[in-house]
């Protein structure tokens, strides 16, 4: 045998070898990620009677969403506004308080790592036995919460927190807030933990300390977490649905007043408890998550792109 | 002994160290709180709880407990569990092992087209594409199944694995893969035989970040399951809820009782978990 026929035999068997190890799992991927993701597309562009598709009306779809005056369009820009409105509150609130969590477990004080793994507990629970567990301590009358406020306060307190439009979607939100909240904060601790030390000697040394030092040095340099914690933010909250189904119920109850686009898929889609499906339509508020989710990522990753700070070279 | 906890303290400073001590405290009670309050609640009757909500449960009442292990089933939710999420794990791993070895050490033409294939499989939900998926799954017949859940669940996290593993298979130095070819191995036992086993920590971090979302699920079994017996956890939390909606202690105890091989499993190992579930959150 030859040199170059071994070497033919060894690049023989690593393209087998290849083919082998890449096959199963790329007809896995083919059939169950990417077909289903562009056949939604296609789903959209149908009209549908059941599970059966009918006939080709183009964007039709779209238009019965965006400008119909059908009652699904209504539902749309209602569950848009609700998602809106949780962004400006969960980027607001979470993200803030998951930047402050982080800064105080990157004191290093003495007990960190058993608040650094209690901030991160409930991340790891099902959302919706979170949310059937705040169900419970909200119910106005046998609830804990407001059992609490009447021992401290007027002794005739009931509140439905979850009853009234007023205030249901907030409360969810809050909710949403205890769930999450480890998830940015561990997410810009290990972004502080990553500034060089020398970084940090030099800024004590110029007297840079306290909200300048948190403005000036740490928050430059962790860009890159803030970028993920918003992307990771954002395509989070057009996902919502468990917290929402959990708390208020497929529909958005009381009165859609908590109603999402992730509720709203459900709804169109499969039916829910209400209400026929319609694939075409449900597909079509699919696809406007997507797209939403992808437009409003590159916007943010834009915006960001030219604040970070790089102390290479 | 001047401890280094008390040398911490002085550089951090006093006063500072206190507001960081009362505001961590108290963001602990926030979250211990309802935790706490649910399992005291599952050890008292639903006239107890009642009458009095926040009372302690003094004399502790495993009613509750009995009830939701022996009389609904518990256990059985339980096994969907472990058997939805450990076969899509063993499914995920098996074909995103081979998969990212393949993509990672060799080098043909199609290895960056397919990487970068299975990685605009991470941009988009799933949840989203779930119409041709539950069409799909009619028509192969695995409508309420739980293989179909399985199928589901490996393909959804197929990328999140790719991403993982092809970054610990790279980073594996070339000439382990030359003394193993001088040595005889052919390409096969050269993956099972030295390059596997290095990369046996990527594995525990791919299965941690894999399977907490995927035990967690509560979407794909909702649309998937006709038949609550086949109900993983969370589906099965929903269905009792429903069933059970004023029996507040039992439903305390359900919900105490699903959470709890999560909450065990964390404790045990809080570091991996929290490791594991940034993983994927780096570039």
């Amino acid at each position: 045998m030859n040199l170059s026929q071994g070497w033919e035999r060894i690049a023989t068997s690593r393209r087998l070898a290849f083919t082998v190890f890449i096959l199963p799992g790329t007809i896995v991927f083919l059939g169950l990620v990417i077909y289903p993701v562009f056949s939604s597309f296609s789903y959209s562009l149908y009209s549908w009677d059941g599970l059966q598709r009918e006939a080709f009306i183009g964007f039709e779809n779209f238009r019965t969403i965006f400008v119909s005056d059908k009652p699904i369009s209504t539902v749309f820009w209602n569950a848009v506004s609700h998602n809106a409105y949780a962004l400006i509150f969960v980027v607001g609130v979470q993200t803030t308080l998951g930047f402050v969590l982080g800064l105080m477990l990157f004191q290093g004080l003495p007990g960190t790592k058993f608040f650094r793994a209690l901030v991160f507990l409930p991340v790891t629970l099902s959302i919706v036995v979170v949310g059937f567990l705040f169900n419970l301590l909200l119910h106005p009358t046998w609830g804990a919460i407001n059992h609490f406020i009447r021992l401290f306060g007027d002794p005739e307190f009931s509140f439905p927190w979850l009853g009234d439009p007023a205030t249901a979607f907030t409360t969810i939100l809050i909710i949403n807030v205890w769930r999450w909240a480890g998830f940015p904060a561990l997410i810009f601790l290990s972004g502080l933990n990553n500034i060089p030390r020398s970084v940090l000697d030099a800024a004590e040394l110029d007297g840079v300390t306290g909200p300048q030092r948190v403005a000036w040095i740490y928050l430059p340099l962790i860009v890159p977490q803030l970028l993920t914690v918003l992307i990771l933010t954002i395509t989070g909250n057009l996902r919502m649905f468990d917290i929402v189904y959990s708390l208020a119920g497929p529909t958005g109850g009381p009165n859609y007043s908590t109603d999402v686009l992730g509720t709203l898929f459900y709804r169109t889609a499969f039916g829910g408890i209400t209400g026929l499906a319609d694939k075409g339509l449900g597909a079509t508020i699919g696809i406007v998550i997507v797209v939403m989710s992808a437009v409003l990522s590159l916007i943010v990753t834009r915006a960001l792109q030219n604040k970070r700070v790089t102390l290479e070279g | 002994m001047r401890s280094r906890a008390a040398i911490r303290i002085r550089q951090v400073g006093i006063r500072k160290s206190v507001v960081v001590y009362v505001l961590l405290g108290l963001y602990a009670l926030a979250i211990l709180l309802p935790l706490l309050i649910m399992y005291n609640s599952s050890l008292r009757s639903t006239n107890e709880l009642f009458s009095a909500p926040l009372a302690l449960a003094t004399t502790p009442k495993f009613e509750n407990y009995q009830e939701v292990l022996l009389g609904n089933n518990f256990f059985l939710f339980l096994a969907n569990s472990v058997i939805i999420t450990g076969g899509a794990m063993l499914l995920n791993i098996g074909l995103s092992t081979t998969a990212a070895y393949a993509l990672a050490r060799y080098k043909f033409k199609v290895t960056g087209t397919l990487y970068a294939l299975f990685l605009l499989g991470l941009m988009v939900p799933l949840r989203l594409a779930s119409l041709p998926l539950f069409i799909l799954m009619r028509d192969m017949g695995l409508m309420d199944t739980r293989i179909a859940l399985v199928l589901v669940y490996a393909a959804w996290r197929f990328g999140f694995s790719i991403l993982i593993l092809y970054g610990f298979f790279y980073t594996l130095p070339a000439n382990l893969e030359d003394a193993g070819r001088i040595d005889g191995a052919n390409e096969f036992q050269l993956f099972r035989r030295v390059m596997l086993p290095l990369a046996r920590p990527g594995l525990v971090i791919a299965v941690i970040y894999n399977a907490v979302p995927v035990w967690n699920d509560f979407f794909f079994p909702l649309i998937f399951l006709r038949s609550s017996q086949k109900s993983p956890l969370p589906l099965a939390v929903a269905n009792f809820f429903g069933e059970h909606s004023v029996q507040w202690g039992p439903l305390f105890a359900f919900l105490g009782l699903s959470i709890l091989p999560i909450v065990l499993l964390y404790l045990a190992m809080s570091r991996y978990f929290i490791r594991g579930m940034l993983a994927g959150t780096f570039r």
